[in-house]
């Protein structure tokens, strides 16, 4: 379509001006950004409501709180993020300058998904602006309200032409994907991060492509376990279960399988009430395809508590699943929805090597009061990232890059990360034209090298 | 082919036992590369020369030395590249350990080139082995005693399950393309790299591009030209032309474009002799190939100096092209021969203007006396690296990222920056099953926060 050829060609016109290098600029605008988030609260929440059933607290703390931290941190650190950083001379470059220098790539795409709608355009848009680039945003638009207000708001408070948002489905992404960019930013599924990255291949264009996976929680039998399944049913709930590092399934041993579905079922009633449906903290799932999905999940298995569901209103309540076999459908894609399996495994040994079987997940967890014993399964596993102890804080601090590991991505951004990311670390050495003397021995002819 | 899948299978199984995970396995194997380096250096030697006619000094300084620098390095730092990284916390993870580890990938591939037939496979390989991984060594056929002699040795020294060779041409190498590494790092041209990254992308593997492009070389009327011209003339004809970060083209004023051509003759005859031909320290084009394909970009040109060539040695005399028309064939791809052409440019702005019409090159020269013009003419361009006053240079410090951008490639390597590259970045959040009442304001229900 002529429309995206435009868009993204008046995208990198504006950038080639060069008016988004300067760091003033680019504080200006994240400046502006953080005047768009403030001013539109309500806007952006009732978006997130529509789109999700996101509560105002919840859409406030998991999607708008992050934002704004990952503002301030830009606009704080830019001038020490972007500065030149020298490095580690050797004899022969002593008296020169070497350093690496941060740029910007040109132009960036990035492609959000519809489970933190905001929060997935917003976060890499905060590090490609300030590495600075021009953006090409294409929110998800299975989460239409939030890429309709995006599409509204981004130009109300941005450079018009250095930042366009693109909406549209997949024939829309599809004709994007043909065009030009410097880096692409896929949030999203592997199927799709695949695609992403053989149409990147065309253009020798690098990407971060944040994808998903089975998430594994292993439960040790010496933890506390009311604090554990506390932290896990926060994390799994969330969002309704559709969070990409929510923790997929829980392996334990078959000895406190109840226990655990116990202080579930206690700690969902502390927080949703006795009547889950009737909760303004619970959301829904996205839309029917994925709700007839989730459901189909639970064909043949064991509930141990919930399974009630609601079509008319894409609800599915928190449900829990034992004895859950290995190569059940459950137990094979990345569920995105409120139901948990318990596999039951006999040690340690047995949980680490059921997750090693499978696909790297992009995050993993592992509730232990033995230090030991979770370092072990650190050691022993690989996941994009890891937590302890808790589910998901490993994404809050950004200092921690955010990424995948084989089929759950590659790459990483938040934080400093984003912008390197976004950056291209150019090595630069600047020498003298004295000193010629001292090159002598690299010269031919060879005879005068002793070997 | 079963046969690649073998391998690959080996290798992989090799990994999942675990043995390449051990510091003190990596730095003996490490150790067991420098013995091989240091024991078969007259075989080594004898393969350069037999495949590029390269001269024992220039192998050794080029190919050796580095590779040598390199195994030292590594082993040496390896301690602390590998140990985990402690990330600056905040307030809501003051109490807890929070890290970036650095674990090994699993099983990568290196496809080598053939113009650094030796150094381009074991640096990456250095680099592989030091981050914990398996390796899967495919050298260039066209370079083929490199390679055949790379096949020979390595099993002769290292583990042959974990670090296998796998010898052959297009066939194999895209045979090969079609099983599933956890990285791959491929040297050589734009176009097939498009290729490599379009089969990774089947497996989602993370891929490093080390590619080309036309380097340029802007030689400021302010400047020594003597020193800059020797310094130029070094970088151009080593290797008969045949390096990545060989300054490709010439673009300075028509004022000193035959100050120019004079001082380079005057070097030439210093370094090769009144003969070039007999001079033991000039190499020769790889293959006939090579040969018609450098030989085509003469035509049509006026000829300042060479231009001489003897196909059945593949000799190509150091060539000098003058009042070069930018459409002209021989400034349309790179030229990777020993003929430099020189553009001439009426100003700085125009060199940068010229620049930036192009492709994004693998590395960038400028000569000045002028500081800050050098620094002009890097803020307004760019490429992978750059050199001023000098050519070639920041890619032997080892602390300086060596890769491209855009066409020139993505992702680097290096020194630390090898073994981060073949190492996944695992974000690490180790927290504590008490003071659970901290975490009362992040769960439902909603109520209990203040907005």
């Amino acid at each position: 379509m002529e429309r995206m050829q435009q868009i993204v060609g008046r995208a990198r016109a504006a950038f080639n001006s060069g008016r988004s290098r300067p760091l003033e600029f680019r504080i200006q605008q994240l400046k502006a950004l953080e005047r768009m988030v403030q001013e539109k609260e309500k806007e952006i929440l009732a978006a997130l409501k529509a789109d999700l059933n996101k509560s105002g607290p919840g859409a406030y703390g998991h999607e708008i709180l992050g934002v704004l931290g990952e503002l301030a941190l830009a606009m704080e650190k830019l001038p020490s993020w972007a500065a030149p950083q020298p490095v580690k001379k050797n004899l022969l470059t002593m008296r020169d300058e070497a350093y690496i220098s941060y740029e910007p790539l040109g132009v960036v795409l990035v492609i959000g998904a519809w489970n933190y709608p905001f929060v997935l355009v917003m976060q890499p848009l905060i590090g490609a602006i300030a590495a600075g680039n021009a953006v090409v945003v294409k929110p998800s638009e299975v989460s239409e309200n939030t890429a309709r207000l995006v599409a509204e708001l981004l130009p109300q408070y941005l450079d018009k032409e250095l930042y366009p948002v693109v909406t549209g489905g997949v024939p829309e992404t599809t004709e994007l994907l043909t065009q030009r960019f410097d880096h692409i930013l896929y949030t999203g599924n592997t199927a799709v991060g695949k695609i992403v990255m053989a149409a990147a291949a065309k253009h020798l264009t690098p990407v971060t492509l944040e994808l998903g996976g089975k998430s594994p929680c292993y439960i040790d039998k010496d933890c506390d376990l009311a604090v554990a399944c506390r932290r896990i049913t926060w994390g799994k709930y969330m969002n309704c279960g559709q969070t990409c590092i929510a923790p997929d399934y829980i392996l334990c041993d078959p000895s406190i399988q109840s226990k655990v579905v116990e202080n579930i079922k206690v700690t969902l009633k502390e927080f949703y009430g006795e009547d889950v449906k009737s909760s303004p903290d619970y959301e829904r799932i996205v839309n029917k395809r994925h709700f007839k999905r989730v459901l189909g999940l639970l064909e043949g298995q064991k509930i141990a508590h919930g399974g009630e569901t609601d079509e008319a209103s894409c609800f599915i309540a928190p449900t829990i699943l034992t004895d859950v076999s290995p190569e059940s459908k459950v137990m094979e894609e990345e569920i995105f929805g409120p139901v948990l399996p318990i596999v039951t495994v006999k040690s340690v040994e047995e949980a680490i090597e059921f997750i090693n079987r499978r696909e790297k997940p992009l995050a993993l967890y592992v509730f232990s009061n033995n230090k030991q014993l979770i370092k072990r399964v650190i050691s022993e596993t690989s996941s994009g990232g890891v937590t302890g102890n808790d589910v998901m804080m490993h994404f809050f601090l950004s200092t921690l890059p955010f990424g995948g590991v084989g089929h759950s991505g590659m790459g990483a951004y938040h934080g400093r990360c984003s912008f390197e990311t976004f950056s291209h670390r150019r090595a630069c050495l600047i020498k003298d034209l004295r000193m010629e003397s001292t090159n002598k021995m690299r010269y031919p002819p060879g005879s005068q090298k002793k070997i």
